[in-house]
């Protein structure tokens, strides 16, 4: 299981968003670490496919990210997430569940098990235009992992959840790592310090650090810092 | 067979979609009433009332005996002018049987004592000599006329009388209101189709899921379509409804001549206004696809609906005959097609070696455009791309 990016490029009228980046993305949590207008939700968008690059190729087991066969096993949360107001969780969850071609039955059995999962079980009947900011980012995350993806793209999947439910998040990330691919952009280094197996840090386009956990020294915070000011 | 299954699930999810936006109901309330007023206002409000002794005479042939019997039952009321020359200037009228013809041989004789004194052969040839006119000045080819000329001798049958107050005959005249009152209700309703999963921000989840490309826009597509179907569908109901509570439903056999004038397109009023719903019908739908275009192109609601606003302003327009081609493209704009004009408009479309009045070959080119507008909008969709907020 391997997702390949060879070379890929994409600029906007007036900047390069993300310049010749090749890697190649395994199993595990991967952590992509970068300032606010480094390029990482463009990165992201190019690897759910819904942004072409300029040049260059994504893969998944040789599978083009244009093909129907990549985005079967893909699951997303964007970081501007789009709901619709006027549905409730448990609707907006079965309307996904469509989307990414779950049966009826399958459907209704995952809706339910992640409404208990992201402890909106409660409010599942209710309007998501009543949700608070931390209750849509929830649903959010349910809705990528509908589908049980293989690679799963979170963009800045903490912001608005409380310190609770940022741990519950994390341990739900972890478990997914063990069988999938999970690239997780943050610009809070501590989301990722104790969950992923390799970290990417991203600046002006370009990929300026890669390695496992392992390798980068215990004070990330620090040393983020210093890869950015260099 | 998941993915069919999908693809009904959700359609049902679009549609709601659509029905979640509150002006969704209030546009098609507001319009609806506007076409229940237009239609019963003359009548609840106006006083107008309705004449049931015509019933009498409905489905005899308009003959020198029936306009014998009409002058009998009529008085005409004369004035002298200064000149000694007396002169009609309007009727008496004994007995209301005969009231809606005379008012319609009024109308095609431009007086009243034309209209008292007209024979059989006087109508007909009158008949003959508008569509004569009309025929001329509409710059028909030399093929268009032979045809018509050939209907014309093939079908010389004279005219049936039917209730002048007729229900068919009033919704064949007054369906043009439905039609543009149609336009404004689904470009209201469907101008957020595509558009709204771009302000929503839906747009991502939508384009990196497997059914988010193909399978979801057929969806998008007949949820549109239904709802706007069933707008126009409602818009109908209120516009023949009305009129068939307030007439009844009797003298579909009457000729259509009675309500649209004289025409060479000879044919029964029940059946001109079968034409004109199916014909609405199809408008409907392509009046969702036009929204549905543009929803998808612009992903403006608002320029949605300004566009299909400019499009409805459009229908104040009238072209002359003489700009040939252009007249002929304009008269299929489906805002004033169904009039009581179509009727008297003689030109042809040649259609796989088969001639077709406008009226039939309406259907086929709307379904055509619909068709046409539905593969641009799939290039477009397939085409999107999440940029930059």
């Amino acid at each position: 299981m391997e997702l390949v990016l060879d070379r890929v490029s994409k600029q906007y009228s007036n900047k390069i968003a993300a310049d010749r980046i090749s890697e190649s993305l395994k199993p595990g949590v991967i952590g992509l670490l970068g300032a606010n207008g480094a390029g990482k939700t463009t990165l992201m968008r190019m690897i759910c496919g819904v942004l072409k690059p300029n040049s260059g190729t994504i893969t998944f087991d040789g599978i083009d990210v244009s093909d129907e066969m990549y985005r079967d096993v893909l699951g997303y949360l964007p970081q501007d997430f789009g709901y619709y107001p006027n549905f409730t969780g448990k609707d907006f969850l079965m309307y996904m569940a469509a989307l990414k071609g779950l049966s009826r039955s399958e459907a209704k059995r995952k809706t339910e098990e992640l409404l208990v999962k992201v402890n909106l079980e409660n409010d599942a009947n209710k309007k998501i235009k009543t949700y608070s900011g931390g209750m849509k980012q929830r649903l959010g995350i349910a809705q990528a992992v509908l589908n049980d993806p293989k690679i799963l793209i979170l963009d800045e999947p903490t912001a608005g959840l409380d310190p609770k439910e940022r741990v519950r998040f994390r341990n739900m990330i972890a478990e997914f790592g063990k069988d999938s691919i999970v690239l997780l952009s943050t610009h809070i280094v501590s989301d990722v310090e104790h969950i992923a197996d390799r970290i990417l840090m991203m600046k002006d386009g370009r990929i300026i650090w890669d390695g496992s956990r392992d390798e980068a020294p215990d004070d990330l915070e620090q040393f983020y810092m210093s890869k950015f000011a260099e | 067979m998941n993915s069919m299954k999908n693809i009904g699930t959700m359609y049902r999810y679009e549609v709601r979609k659509i029905l979640c936006r509150k002006i969704t109901f209030i546009v098609l309330a507001l319009v609806t009433l506007i076409m229940i007023a237009i239609n019963a206002g003359e009548y609840i409000i106006g006083g107008k009332s309705v004449n049931n002794e015509e019933i009498e005479i409905v489905g005899r042939t308009v003959d020198d005996s029936l306009l014998s019997e009409m002058r009998e039952a009529i008085d005409p009321k004369n004035a002298t002018l200064e000149d000694g020359e007396s002169v009609s200037i309007g009727i008496g009228v004994r007995d209301r049987t005969y009231e809606p013809l005379i008012n319609y041989l009024f109308m095609l004789g431009g007086n009243y004592d034309k209209a008292y004194n007209m024979s059989e052969e006087g109508l007909y040839k009158t008949f003959d000599e508008m569509i004569d006119t009309k025929i001329e000045e509409q710059y028909l080819t030399e093929k268009e006329k032979a045809y018509w000329e050939k209907r014309r001798e093939d079908n010389p049958d004279k005219l049936t009388y039917g209730k002048i107050q007729n229900g068919y005959g009033d919704s064949v005249t007054i369906i043009y209101v439905a039609s543009l009152l149609a336009l404004i209700a689904i470009a209201a309703t469907l101008s957020g189709v595509f558009s709204d999963e771009t302000g929503l921000k839906t747009d991502a989840l939508i384009f990196s899921s497997v059914n988010g490309k193909k399978r979801l826009m057929i969806a998008k597509f007949f949820a549109g379509i239904t709802v706007g179907v069933f707008e126009t569908a409602v818009l109908l109901l209120a516009c023949v409804g009305t009129e068939f509570a307030i007439l009844g439903m009797s003298g579909s056999e009457a000729s259509v001549q009675f309500f649209v004038g004289p025409t060479a397109m000879d044919m029964k009023v029940g059946k001109a206004l079968i034409w004109y719903v199916c014909i609405m019908l199809i408008i409907g739908i392509l009046y969702s696809v036009i929204a549905m275009c543009l929803s998808q192109v612009t992903h403006n609601s608002l320029a949605v609906v300004a566009v299909l606003m400019f499009m409805w302003l459009m229908s104040m327009v009238n072209l002359p005959d003489s700009l040939g081609v252009i007249k002929r493209i304009w008269g299929f704009l489906p805002v004033t097609f169904l009039g009581s004009w179509t009727f008297t408009d003689y030109h042809l479309v040649w259609f796989f070696g088969r001639h077709l009045t406008i009226i039939e070959a309406a259907p086929v080119i709307y379904i055509m455009i619909a068709a046409i507008l539905t593969v641009i909008t799939k290039i477009s969709y397939n085409r999107y791309q999440v940029k930059g907020r």
